[in-house]
């Protein structure tokens, strides 16, 4: 029996009136890093908020790790899954702050600074550099990775990543593709990664699924990945 | 000119002679306004955040009245205000008429609107994605409200000292409500209305120049944080 993260059924979502997204039927295996590509406007994002458990379909049912999410089970689900968003939001605060917000939030406060400092080293920031500065001392990259480092440091589960490589430079780029593919090769966590641009994709992960006008492409469909 | 150089002149030796009628007014304008304030403050951000943060029906009509509450003259909300706790009315048993509370709670209505509607904009315009952001983090609902108000403090406290600003120049509820009653409920404002009706302007005058260095250090302050804000 296959061992699946998700088990997505007929899942149908949309924004008022606006359809947007129609999922007969997705399977994500877990430990894989699984890429969705399509353009823009086609909802990669509203996907994977569907996966994070921040948004709830209007249809259909899902299946984590082979329970049923309800209502109940939403926000210790939630909590086993984190995103990293598009646009990079860090909170007005120092490095070091923004990425143990989430473990303090979860009261998760043993050797925070050795913690913090080996996350940061896993994207290429020194920490002596670093790890005091403002969110408005960095760039895109540096701000990018710090975001990125705020997740794997709460050893999620599940890595829901939306257009991690998009405005960046491209060393921040390569030092993030190359920090997934070490949690990846360690069997941490799955993850879930968009991207418009599927060469990105290409360099990151085989199993890349893509989406057009909210429907996963012909063949595609009941895919089990 | 002499006339109001003799004015200024008078101010400057009752400031500094420490002229007990001038401070007390200062002080009881000080102790009323800080109530006040803090009170607004404690009911008026929760407010101003739900309204900020919540889509609701009927929203633009709630966003209208209190928009219009911005404008309401001091002296109409003295006058409700008076209505409330007369003998005759509601509060009437309270014993609330010319009193320090009295001003309290008409001070407290004109700030409410300002802090709500003032909050509601700038929880309006925060990221969007804060929340979901906060949330993917393992934020609860009350953790993601307590953060969300932490980023937006130096905002915050903008909304705040512009309330105070308002609050501690008002004069038509001090006056109505208050009763401008010696050494109790008389207040700078009032206090400044009162002399200068009888001719006193060195009083006037001393008082008017405490509300301006208060104006001016409230403006500081704004200034400071407004700098500190667009950063």
């Amino acid at each position: 029996m296959m061992n699946f993260v998700y088990q997505l059924n007929n899942i149908k979502f949309t924004y008022g009136q606006e359809f947007v997204l129609h999922i007969p039927n997705l399977n994500i295996e877990r430990g894989i890093i699984l890429g969705i590509t399509g353009p823009n406007g086609s909802g990669k994002t509203t996907l994977l908020k569907i996966l994070g458990f921040l948004l709830t379909s209007q249809q259909g049912d899902i299946k984590y790790f082979n329970q049923l999410v309800t209502h109940e089970s939403l926000p210790k689900s939630r909590k086993k899954v984190t995103m990293l968003f598009q646009d990079t939001l860090l909170l007005e605060r120092t490095v070091f702050e923004n990425i143990i917000y989430g473990l303090k939030i979860r009261n998760n406060t043993k050797n925070l600074e050795q913690r913090v400092n080996d996350a940061l080293k896993m994207v290429g920031l020194n920490h002596n550099e670093f790890l005091h500065r403002k969110n408005f001392q960095l760039s895109n990259g540096e701000a990018k990775r710090v975001a990125l480092v705020s997740r794997t440091i709460l050893q999620p589960e599940v890595l829901l990543l939306d257009e991690p490589l998009s405005n960046i430079d491209r060393v921040s780029g390569r030092l993030i593709i190359q920090a997934l593919q070490r949690m990846i090769a360690k069997k941490q966590m799955t993850i879930v990664i968009t991207s418009h641009d599927a060469t990105n994709l290409d360099k990151i992960t085989k199993d890349i699924i893509e989406l057009k006008e909210g429907r996963l492409l012909e063949g595609l469909n009941n895919a089990d990945l | 000119m002499n006339y109001l150089f003799d004015g200024i002149l008078q101010a400057v030796k009752l400031l500094s002679h420490g002229d007990a009628d001038t401070y007390s007014a200062i002080l009881t304008t000080i102790k009323v306004s800080t109530c006040s304030i803090f009170i607004s403050l404690l009911i008026g951000i929760p407010l101003g955040f739900k309204f900020g943060i919540k889509s609701f029906r009927g929203k633009k009509i709630v966003k209208l009245f209190v928009n219009t509450m911005l404008s309401m003259p001091t002296v109409v909300i003295g006058l409700l205000v008076y209505l409330l706790v007369s003998n005759n009315g509601p509060l009437g048993n309270l014993n609330l008429l010319f009193t320090i509370y009295a001003i309290i709670i008409g001070q407290t209505i004109l700030a409410l609107p300002i802090i709500i509607a003032l909050t509601g904009n700038i929880i309006e315009h925060i990221n969007k994605n804060l929340p979901l952001n906060l949330m993917t983090l393992g934020a609860n609902s009350k953790q993601i409200a307590k953060t969300i108000l932490w980023e937006t403090r130096y905002a915050l406290l903008i909304v705040a000292l512009t309330a105070y600003g308002r609050v501690v120049s008002e004069v038509g509820i001090s006056m109505i409500v208050g009763g401008n009653i010696r050494w109790y409920t008389r207040t700078i404002t009032t206090a400044i209305a009162f002399e200068t009706g009888k001719g006193e302007f060195a009083m006037g005058i001393a008082l008017g120049m405490v509300l301006i260095v208060f104006a001016l250090l409230v403006n500081i302050v704004i200034t400071l944080f407004k700098e500190k804000f667009s950063q």
